[in-house]
């Protein structure tokens, strides 16, 4: 388990992140999001070891993260690697070796192979979303037991997307991995994340569990006659609403059925329920808090 | 502890190419010049008499300045990663203490510097034992020493890069606090002699930067294998604490790198400079020391010129034209504080005739820049040094509390035989009394080429050596209670009875000298010379 308790850290009299705590559990993934500038890479940096925090602790498996040992267990992808003008994946593959020695060559080159990549061709040509594969071909080979991705879906096209997906569910039910992903995909975070945590204005704005969190809202589209008065959803506990002429998006916090018999009451000529997204969701909240672009 | 191993095992793969390569570039460099001539000076030794060769230094300035390059590259070569903030992601996270990291590079570099040095040492070795009489156990010392003093310069800018934020800033930071007091030091002498400090104590070593330091260890060392006499270490048997200083600020400075590493945010990398030794301090410091310099020149020029050099160092600190409010109250401080001081003086001395008396407080040392304006003394029987063909190459004099001068004259001689003229001259003029200059002269000149010193007093002299290959020195009582002798580039011995003292010296710098027989009150070396006194 990694927790983070009660961390604080600035850049110079900028002050990032503040009272940040959170626990990554074992054997699951949590999608860490939040607005451009909010904080996510940083929290990752300094839970990686990179950063050394102002105040607060951070604790792997109990061990302070500032002890080379508690880092052995982690597996830090940055959103922009490092790498030198000839290194190939293979000489990635060495370095990374250095410091986990359990890393699996097999495992490496067959992701490589899943992703139609070669070891032994410089890694400067390749292209954004290539590299981004190579290195998630390293950091699961690893087999670490704490994986922490920054912006893990950046480049990386739908097929790409759908073997990483994949790729991590395996590595946390097979191989007992705890991923930390941050990313502005919600949509795909929300395929496969078990938990989020949300960084709004330096802090944790909210966190819990994703399923449970988008069960709580549901989304109705409704066509009337006569275009509905302004006060007409009143009463109903609505996160937002968005009227075109008769037509209405209403997005509701509660039960859907009773959100439905309660839309009925309004006597709407057309009726639908739609999918709810954390992507809407996250919206919502961090429009909520003042955040406009 | 593995991880360690296993990291620096990986580093030493990786860095394979780029020490063959700087190793392969220090072998054809020293290769290459091996012909640019190892000159051969004929020295007689008194003690064995026959005639030791010398080593001239021509051919080993250019491993010293080989040297010099490796210890300031490799160093940057293995340490830029760092100024890196998208290496230091990946980096810092690596299950490895930072202090680890820091050593692991430290001693890739030391062993990358070690190959080089040692092929480069090798050629160079090579090229000094294929010549007969050269003493071949000094070898080994003499690597090992030049290994330490390296190792001493590499340490220093280890430290002074990674206290930076960039590589840039990193590269000014340790040439800025190593290369430039050694060129204050260095360069002013090579202008005109009058800048010439000696050889500084080791309070100036110490200011100075550890160059001055390298430098003496190198020369010291083949000087040591030319001679086998000793008397270059005989230096540091008297300056000593030089070189324990000099290791324990090195030892500080390890230490100090170590600290970076652990202390230094990764979000500071590519930032601009944060070092408490680099930019922030060293452009006032050396803003201040320069304008209180220019202030005592009395020219306007220059004023503005450093003025403007503070504002430049602040543009590249800032890396734009937009200075912050506390970079232009540092340079207006630092501007105030130096004509304050200036000011403050009762009279401005000029900084060269207090490190000249530094040197020696008898004497007041009184310069002429322009050889034109010299009156030559007129002592030689009306005849001055030019009507004998001769140009004076340098001209100083000294002149004592007491009144006494001396006149110290480099002449060089367009023929052979006028130079020899001139010498009988010389001796038919020290035996007159009532020549205004009588007395005493001391003489040398080499069998390169016309190339004659001229130092005179107004001492009875005392005797004159025959000249022995050419040379002749000259001994003179300065007062009744001491005798000195001073000569330039000289190998001397002395006796009750009569004094002989040989003398040689090749274009560059060359001392030592010992005096036997005699007690020895003082010995003070000089870059071109050295001054004993001692009892009669």
């Amino acid at each position: 388990m990694i927790e983070v308790k009660n961390l604080n850290h600035s850049f110079g009299k900028h002050q990032v992140l503040e009272n940040i705590n959170l626990t990554l559990p074992e054997h699951t993934v949590m999608g860490l999001v939040g607005i451009n500038g909010a904080g996510k890479s940083t929290l990752l940096r300094l839970i990686s070891g990179v950063y050394a925090p102002q105040s607060g602790e951070i604790l792997i498996d109990g061990i302070k993260n500032t002890d080379e040992n508690a880092r052995k267990s982690l597996f830090f992808l940055p959103d922009d690697p490092y790498y030198t003008i000839y290194t190939t994946g293979n000489k990635m593959f060495e370095l990374y070796k250095v410091f986990f020695p359990a890393m699996d060559k097999k495992l490496f080159l067959h992701y490589l192979d899943t992703f139609k990549l070669k070891a032994s061709k410089p890694i400067r040509n390749f292209s954004k979303g290539m590299r981004r594969q190579l290195y998630i071909a390293l950091a699961l080979s690893a087999k670490p037991k704490y994986i922490l991705l920054d912006e893990a879906f950046d480049g990386l096209d739908p097929l790409s997307r759908l073997a990483f997906k994949h790729a991590i569910n395996v590595a946390v039910e097979e191989g007992g991995a705890s991923v930390l992903i941050s990313s502005h995909a919600l949509r795909e975070l929300e395929d496969f994340c078990d938990s989020y945590v949300l960084i709004d204005n330096k802090t944790v704005a909210s966190s819990g569990d994703l399923a449970e969190k988008v069960n709580r809202y549901c989304k109705f589209q409704l066509a009337f006659k006569e275009p509905p008065a302004e006060d007409a959803f009143k009463g109903l506990p609505a996160l937002s609403v968005e009227q075109t002429g008769r037509f209405v998006r209403i997005v509701l916090e509660g039960d859907a059925e009773e959100m439905k018999e309660a839309l009925q009451g309004l006597d709407p000529a057309v009726l639908e329920e739609m999918p709810m997204d954390f992507e809407e969701l996250f919206i919502h909240e961090v429009k909520e808090r003042g955040y406009m672009r | 502890m593995k991880t360690f191993f296993r990291y620096f095992g990986y580093q030493l793969k990786d860095s394979a190419l780029r020490t063959i390569v700087v190793s392969l570039f220090s072998f054809f460099y020293t290769m290459s010049l091996a012909d640019t001539g190892i000159f051969l000076d004929h020295v007689y030794n008194a003690d064995t008499g026959r005639y030791d060769r010398e080593v001239a230094n021509c051919y080993l300035i250019f491993f010293y300045i080989l040297l010099i390059i490796l210890v300031y590259v490799i160093p940057m070569m293995e340490l830029s990663r760092f100024k890196n903030r998208r290496n230091l992601d990946t980096l810092y996270f690596f299950p490895l203490s930072r202090t680890k990291l820091a050593l692991v590079h430290y001693f890739v570099g030391i062993l990358q510097f070690l190959a080089a040095y040692t092929l480069s040492f090798g050629v160079v070795a090579f090229c000094i034992i294929e010549i007969p009489l050269f003493y071949q156990s000094f070898l080994i010392p003499c690597y090992l020493g030049m290994l330490f003093s390296s190792l001493l310069v590499y340490t220093f800018v280890c430290y002074l890069f990674s206290s930076e934020n960039t590589v840039f800033d990193g590269v000014v930071t340790s040439l800025w606090w190593i290369a430039l007091p050694t060129l204050v030091y260095l360069i002013p002498r090579t202008i005109h002699s009058s800048f010439d400090f000696g050889k500084p104590s080791a309070f100036w070593y110490v200011l100075f930067g550890p160059m001055i330091l390298f430098g003496e260890v190198f020369s010291a060392c083949f000087e040591f294998g030319a001679s086998a006499t000793g008397d270059a270490i005989d230096y540091f048997k008297e300056e000593w604490y030089m070189l324990l200083i000099w290791t324990a600020l090195a030892g500080l400075a390890f230490f100090l790198y170590l600290r970076t590493f652990q202390k230094k945010g990764a979000e500071k990398a590519g930032a601009p400079s944060s070092s408490p030794v680099g930019l922030q301090f060293l452009i006032p410091a050396w803003g201040y020391l320069g304008f209180w310099f220019v202030l005592q020149l009395d020219s306007a020029i220059l004023i503005f010129m450093t003025i403007l050099s503070i504002l430049i160092g602040y543009f590249i600190l800032r890396r734009s034209f937009k200075l912050k409010k506390k970079d232009l109250l540092c340079a207006a401080l630092t501007i105030f504080l130096a004509l304050a001081v200036f000011l403050a003086a009762p009279q401005a001395e000029r900084l060269i005739e207090r490190i000249a008396s530094e040197k020696d407080p008898d004497y007041t040392l009184v310069t002429t820049p322009n050889f034109d304006e010299v009156e030559a003394p007129v002592f030689l029987q009306g005849c001055t040094p030019k009507e004998f063909g001769a140009t004076i190459k340098r001209f100083s004099s000294y002149s004592d509390k007491q009144g006494n001068v001396d006149v110290y004259m480099e002449l060089s001689f367009s023929e052979k035989e006028l130079m020899m003229n001139y010498l009988d001259l010389l001796r038919a003029d020290a035996a007159d009394p009532n020549a205004p200059y009588s007395g005493l002269y001391a003489l040398s000149s080499s069998l390169i080429d016309g190339h004659t010193t001229l130092f005179s007093t107004k001492y009875t002299l005392d005797s004159i050596a025959t000249p022995t290959a050419g040379c002749i020195l000259t001994i003179s009582r300065r007062n009744d209670k001491k005798c000195i002798m001073e000569c330039d580039y000289g190998v001397i011995s002395y006796s009750k009875e009569s004094l002989t003292v040989i003398q040689s010296y090749c274009h560059g710098s060359f001392e030592r000298g010992a005096v036997k027989g005699i007690p020895v009150l003082a010995t003070k070396y000089f870059h071109n010379g050295f001054k004993v006194s001692f009892k009669e």
